[in-house]
């Protein structure tokens, strides 16, 4: 147990980048991990108090008790998803392999180390439910407060069935995709569970009341009946659900425990030898080379497809289905008044959406430890930050130009809303790539060590997101809210941000040479 | 070929790394730069390459200077890092078209220079396969492959014989004859002194960030062997 608690403590000390921050001469390193903590703590936040909302309107019903069954499925399907998609790499991706398993280190305790560092990630999605719970037994007056000590410990055994589903799954995709030398295999599927699980919670939401939509749930999964019951009062359900999770565990324990090494060698690849074909010898001028470049590099992570260009993918066939349905349709799931807000509505969520997707606030981070190879190339800094902005914007801009499209058709705008739909988001799409790039070269992230690190947890995405959406979107909830100026209030808007990108853009050529440099970026 | 002059670099915290080093490289000198760990070998080949920036003195390669026309200085030479981490998402081929693009090989070029150095490294097999799959040894090569494509003037390789087999090292040791004997320069660090010893017709020894002995390696080392020297030296 003790080497347990020095490995466990040797990985908690790399979250955030903690150990980094404190003992590093550089304010930079502190500023990043500050603002990590700081975003983390934020969309924390942010989707508790969205679920917490939403428990209020259930707290007020006789479905008060479901928001539990409800906090438990969402808990579990984020788990399960997470899992499946990270838990291979959790195992067996980390670059200390070697290190590790030459030490008098038991596999017992490497392996459970690792599945405890992805207990505790996922137990983060789990607990921001928690807030939406507690409220609903502070309004129900008829909720004993001893469900507190119950609603606790279910709660930390909500991640584990969930995680060994998924960690299991995705050793077996890994395994598969080997076998028929399909790279992707797991990231694809793991795409199409959390769009499947999306349109089912839709679907539910929509059509379901929360008593029914958990009844569906518990059918399907027995688990979520037992924290049901269990919450109720049911002791018996109380015991069942924690022993069935720590018993979930402790197989998956077993199981990559005492097969770590035949696992690893299952899902390991195995390479032939690789001949190439000469007609992959093209020729192009530098400048789409290094745009290519950009291309392959995020093409090569599904994490960082995922992140950036899957949300505002989806929403944009969310407003096709709009589109279809139609203004008439709308407005009347929307009630009376809503007339006037349709078009600055659609135009927020539009925007929204474009500053949400960052591509070029990891574009740097992503060079990694290949950085000394673009830096001795004779290539301006220039050109190479002009490739990473292209590629952010060659990507984004055809996606949000069709939902700007699909938007316009749903709510019926004139010619004015159309060009407003579409340009605006245009401009955000500009000035969330502008800012975004600007961010990830004062805060870079090159000591990754695995895409998750860039892409998810650099201080870079947590300022370039708060700077863009903190900025741009208070106008345009202003044009909503004040509907009868929204076309002045979004083209003022549109106009004055694509001013700053401007001027940010032409400082930024200007001061190219410094910033994309191994003085301000190491 | 290669003038450094006075060249200074302070880190961030007041360390000085490289302190007035001054040295040159003609045409077909093999130079190599030894010097301990910390001694400050890497900071001065990584503000020769365009890594680092400098605080004092001037770099030229070729007679192009380094801090007023880094994009030409870089035209000239070829570098190899000690550690080669490079693009693990790209194929070897891959790499090789994108670095060949920088360079603006002319097409008709490029197949026959990327046959011929990947076959000498023996990795033309491999070069269909992403990069994430070779060995470190296998990186170290495809980067000479890349590095050696593009003819460069100057070739500065930071510990280039680490993770090379016999053979390879020994292809190495001949394309950098090659290059010495078509005009270039070779400027490489080592800490293996035998090699040294063999190859470069020119040394500079450096500690602290100081030159502490530099010429041809015949008179540096007398009737001693270089190894002798070096610890000699740098005890003083």
């Amino acid at each position: 147990m003790k080497n347990l608690g020095l490995v466990l403590g040797l990985y908690l000390k790399s979250l955030f980048g903690i150990n980094k921050a404190r003992f590093s001469n550089d304010p930079k390193e502190r500023r990043r991990t500050a603002l990590s903590i700081v975003m983390t703590l934020f969309f924390a936040v942010y989707f508790a108090v969205m679920f917490a909302g939403r428990s209020v309107l259930y707290a007020q019903s006789d479905d008060a008790l479901g928001v539990f069954s409800l906090a438990m499925t969402l808990g579990t399907a984020i788990t399960f998803i997470s899992s499946m998609s990270a838990g291979y790499n959790a195992l067996f991706a980390y670059k200390d392999h070697d290190i590790l398993f030459s030490l008098p280190l038991t596999q017992d305790t490497i392996s459970l180390s690792r599945l405890l560092m992805l207990y505790i990630s996922n137990l983060v999605y789990v607990i921001m439910m928690l807030p939406g719970c507690i409220i609903v037994c502070l309004r129900c007056t008829d909720i004993s407060w001893l469900i507190f000590p119950r609603l606790l410990l279910m709660t930390a055994a909500v991640p584990l069935i969930p995680m060994t589903a998924g960690v299991l799954l995705s050793i077996f995709i890994k395994f598969i995709s080997v076998k028929l030398k399909l790279s992707k295999l797991l990231s694809i599927i793991t795409n199409i569970f959390m769009l499947a699980a999306i349109a089912a919670y839709v679907m539910l939401s929509q059509n379901y009341s929360l008593t029914a939509s958990a009844a569906v749930v518990e059918s399907i999964y027995a688990p979520a009946s037992w924290f049901a019951l269990g919450i109720g009062g049911s002791a018996p359900h109380v015991i069942l659900f924690i022993i069935s999770s720590l018993a979930a565990a402790g197989i998956l324990w077993l199981i990559t425990a005492h097969a770590y090494n035949a696992l690893n060698e299952l899902s390991s690849v195995h390479f032939a030898r690789g001949k190439y074909n000469a007609d992959a010898i093209k020729v192009s001028p530098p400048r789409r080379a290094l745009i290519r470049r950009e291309a392959k590099r995020f093409f090569s992570s599904h994490i960082y497809v995922m992140n950036t260009v899957v949300p505002p993918a989806i929403a944009a066939v969310g407003l096709a289905v709009l589109a279809v349905l139609g203004r008439a349709r709308i407005l009347s799931w929307l009630g009376e008044g809503a007339e006037s807000i349709l078009m600055p509505t659609a135009l927020l969520a539009l925007s929204f959406m474009s500053l949400m997707s960052q591509i070029s606030s990891s574009s740097v981070s992503a060079e990694g430890s290949a950085l000394w190879r673009i830096l001795t190339l004779p290539v301006k800094s220039s050109d190479v930050l002009k490739a990473k902005l292209a590629f952010h914007f060659i990507v984004l801009s055809p996606i949000t130009l069709a939902g700007s499209v699909f938007a316009a058709i749903a709510v019926g705008a004139d010619a004015l809303g159309v060009a407003v739909l579409i340009i605006v988001p245009q401009v955000a799409v500009v000035y969330c790539d502008i800012i975004g790039l600007m961010m990830n070269l004062k805060l870079p992230k090159l000591d990754w060590k695995n895409d998750v690190e860039f892409v998810k947890q650099g201080g870079s995405l947590a300022a370039s997101l708060g700077i863009c959406v903190l900025s741009f979107a208070p106008p345009l909830v202003a044009a909503v809210a004040f509907s009868v100026c929204a076309y002045p209030i979004a083209l003022g808007t549109g106009a004055l941000f694509a001013a700053i990108s401007l001027i940010v853009f032409t400082r930024m050529m200007k001061k190219s040479d410094r910033l994309f440099s191994a003085e301000n970026l190491m | 070929m290669l003038e450094i002059n006075g060249l200074t670099k302070t880190y961030k915290g007041g360390k000085k790394a490289v302190d007035n080093i001054s040295l040159h490289v003609d045409s077909g000198d093999i130079f190599g730069f030894i010097g301990h760990n910390g001694a400050g070998k890497s900071t001065t080949i990584r503000c020769i390459v365009g890594v680092l920036g400098f605080d004092e003195g001037d770099i030229f390669v070729d007679g192009v200077s380094v801090r007023d026309n880094p994009l030409e200085a870089k035209k000239r030479i070829a570098y190899i890092p000690d550690n080669p981490d490079i693009y693990d998402y790209l194929t070897g081929i891959q790499y090789l078209t994108f670095i060949a693009d920088i360079f603006d090989i002319p097409k008709s070029a490029r197949g026959e220079r990327i046959d011929r150095y990947a076959k000498a490294f023996e990795i033309e097999g491999d070069l269909g396969r992403l990069i994430s799959s070779y060995s470190h040894g296998m990186k170290q090569k495809l980067c000479l492959t890349g590095a050696l494509m593009h003819e460069p003037k100057l070739l500065v390789l930071d510990e280039p014989f680490v993770g090379l087999d016999p053979k390879s090292a020994h292809t190495l040791k001949e394309f950098m004859r090659e290059t010495c004997s078509n005009g270039g320069a070779i400027f490489f660090s080592t800490h293996v002194l035998p090699v040294a010893e063999t190859l470069c017709n020119r040394i500079a020894v450096i500690k602290s960030g100081r030159i502490i002995a530099q010429g041809d390696t015949a008179k540096i080392k007398g009737d001693s062997s270089l190894e002798n020297v070096f610890l000699e030296l740098t005890e003083q």
